[in-house]
């Protein structure tokens, strides 16, 4: 039986969150992203957006998780790269984590997978790019990995494939799938690139949203039913800085 | 208008059971694999391809989510070297891909403007004779990649589906991605075969079946399949677990051995310790084989490894009727009674070895169990044991296995 439950928001302590690592950032998500939760992460480029979701990925292998990376507009090494600028090392953690490439195979079809990267020929090939990442979540749970989490850098690569309408249903699909495995989940989107209309079909899906404006310097989150929450937010050498505004 | 019917040739999938039921087709043969997202149908056009080849067809194959080679990668990895068909120009790949993304692109047969659909129906006529195939992958990413969406998407789609089904055999790979019902609809309306792919989904066990919606026009009710993509080896019935039991020393290790295609035993000073292993692939059939030990101290965990068995060999010593009590109660262990079982009475070399009937009877099995004199170190009654399991298998899923090998070919229209 379900219970109803009047309390406004459990104390973080007792509900399992997936930290982000952000520790004004998970404040403001009453402690990190709920298990099963889609996140959509807006932000324009160069605003901190992918730092943030690397560290979100970081963060859960720190926390022992598995952490999935989809890519659909670098080339693994340079994600890699970004995260060894900031000591985020991955040599401890294999096995824990995977990158799903979307993007590689594009200028070299012949790449082959790896324990730590699998390749998907084309971001247009939902049936293999959801597969690839459905797989990796089954593969971690098969080895008793219940906590984990997938960043998904980006839609927006998705929304030059395909026409809003098919990553829609795509989404919608990759969403029932991340609940099904209680995974938490970014997913990156520039809503400047894209018509409003398109983008806003797409926010409904979201469980939370954390939105980057870096004109302001400030960072949002949204969650159904909860007020909005803000904070400062700037990148330093060790990953991102939040500090939440008091809830008013 | 169909012209040149009577020239086509007979064009088969390459999946067991149902190239069977297709074998009677007249005209050219419109197949969909229609497949729950999770599950990638593109083996399955790589797989229809591969047997219309070795059949002596032409085949275009038409890509458009992706580049060409991927589609030669997906071959490469069921074990398919489509080069050769390749160089010989019976096989084309038609890359539908690169134009769609505006990159540059090697393919020989390459699409320019794929919006363009009678640019599409064109060049896939150009190259594609009368009575020969066509590959259509994706028909879903062909709606998500139109612009004016959903509707727009379909009325295309159907456009050439419905100029390319004139004159060709055409198979389209189409996965469910939350499309309007109605469109489904039409698109299944389409075909005259109509396969579905579909998970399911324990936890982390994946495991596929194929669903007959309805083969050459005909609905065939409770047609479903296990199916597998092999790596190497291609579209497979599948069945996951035929558990081999019985006795100490009644050979089940050499029978694992005798049917399978690649296996391996653990065993100690001659007797099995841990479980046999064997893979088997017959005649578009393929099967993961499990031996238990026969010691009755392995007792304890003899249910546990008949989990999820689907069907069961029983093998007995045929010169040994004092340790049938002790078959009997390995059958109630691993449940065998209520699975598919066949009988193997081996040892039937030795003299002193009793009759198929005697067997049974000394089992005090019904008369429909099946009992097949076996020589397991000779392999010697393998291939009779291997009929009778997939036959009962196939019964068991309310099917029959295809009269290919049978000759009785009464139609009815
Ligand atoms: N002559 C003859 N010998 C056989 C036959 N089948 C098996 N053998 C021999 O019988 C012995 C036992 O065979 P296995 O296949 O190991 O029997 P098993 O049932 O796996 O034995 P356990 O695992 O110890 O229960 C071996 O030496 C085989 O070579 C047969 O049909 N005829
Ligand atoms: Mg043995």
């Amino acid at each position: 039986m379900r219970k109803i439950d009047f309390e406004p928001e459990k104390p973080p302590s007792t509900v399992h969150r997936h930290r982000t690592g952000i520790e004004g950032l998970d404040d403001l998500l009453n402690g990190g992203l709920k298990p099963g939760a889609l996140g959509l992460l807006i932000g324009p480029s160069m605003s901190g957006r992918g730092t943030l979701a690397r560290q979100y990925f970081y963060q859960g292998l720190k926390e022992d998780n598995a952490s999935i990376y989809v890519t659909t507009k670098n080339f693994t090494e340079d994600i890699v790269t970004l995260m060894e600028e900031k000591k985020w090392t991955l040599d401890a953690y294999t096995e824990h984590y995977v990158f799903i490439d979307a993007y590689s195979p594009q200028s070299d079809p012949s790449l082959k997978d790896s324990v730590d990267v699998k390749y998907v020929s084309s971001v247009a090939d939902f049936a293999r790019l959801t597969n690839a990442i459905v797989s990796s979540m089954s593969e971690n749970l098969a080895r008793g990995v219940l906590n984990q989490r997938v960043v998904f850098d980006s839609i927006d690569t998705v929304l030059m494939y395909v026409s809003a309408q098919g990553v829609y249903r795509f989404l919608s699909y990759l969403r029932a799938k991340i609940k099904g495995f209680r995974s938490s989940s970014m997913f990156m989107i520039e809503p400047d690139l894209h018509e409003e209309r398109q983008v806003r079909t797409l926010f409904q899906l979201a469980d939370v949203i954390v939105e980057l404006k870096p004109d302001e310097g400030i960072v949002q989150v949204t969650q159904p039913g909860l007020p909005k929450r803000r904070g400062a937010f700037r990148v330093g050498d060790t990953g991102c800085i939040v500090v939440p505004e008091p809830l008013d | 208008m169909r012209c040149g019917v009577a020239t086509v040739n007979l064009f088969r999938v390459g999946i067991r059971l149902v190239d069977e039921r297709l074998r009677l087709a007249e005209g050219p043969t419109r197949v969909l694999f229609i497949s729950s997202p999770g599950i990638d149908p593109a083996p399955y056009g790589v797989n229809s391809a591969v047997a219309a080849l070795k059949e002596g067809l032409e085949v275009t194959y038409l890509v458009n989510n992706k580049p060409a080679d991927a589609i030669r990668a997906v071959a490469d990895l069921m074990g398919f070297d489509l080069e050769e068909w390749e160089s010989t120009g019976q096989l084309r790949i038609l890359d539908s891909f690169s134009g769609y993304m505006n990159i540059p692109s090697n393919e020989e047969h390459r699409l320019d403007t794929p919006q363009d659909t009678n640019a599409m129906i064109e060049s896939i006529c150009d190259l594609t004779s009368e009575g020969n195939v066509v590959i259509f992958d994706s028909l879903s990413s062909y709606i998500d990649m139109c612009e004016g969406g959903e509707t727009d998407g379909m009325e295309r789609l159907m456009r050439v589906v419905g100029s390319l089904c004139e004159e060709h055999h055409f198979v389209g790979l189409f996965s469910t991605w939350g499309y309007e019902p109605k469109n489904i609809q039409t698109i299944r309306e389409a075909f005259d075969t109509v396969l579905a792919l579909q998970p399911v989904e324990r936890l982390t066990i994946v495991r596929q079946f194929l669903r007959a919606e309805k083969i050459d026009g005909q609905v065939v009710p409770d047609f479903v399949v296990p199916i597998k993509v092999m790596q190497p080896g291609g579209v497979r019935v599948f069945f996951p677990k035929i558990l081999v039991t019985g006795p100490f020393h009644s050979g089940k290790s050499s029978i694992v051995q005798a049917i399978s295609t690649s296996s391996v035993s653990v065993d100690r000073l001659g007797t099995t310790i841990a479980m046999d292993h064997g893979y088997l692939d017959y005649k578009g059939f393929a099967a993961d084989i499990f031996g238990t030990p026969g010691q009755e101290n392995f007792d304890p965990i003899l249910e546990y490894l008949a989990e999820e068995a689907v069907a069961v060999i029983l093998v007995v010593d045929a010169t040994k009727p004092d340790t049938f009590p002790r078959a009997r109660t390995m059958l109630q262990l691993t449940k065998g009674y209520a699975l598919p079982l066949v009988v193997a009475a081996n040892f039937s070399d030795l003299e002193e070895s009793l009759t198929p009937d005697q067997v049974r009877d000394g089992l005090g099995l019904q008369s429909n169990v099946p009992v097949i004199p076996t020589i397991a170190v000779r392999g010697s009654g393998a291939e009779e044991l291997l009929e009778m399991i997939f036959e009962l298998l196939m019964s068991e899923e309310g099917l029959t296995l295809g009269d290919g090998e049978k000759e009785d070919n009464d139609e009815e229209d």
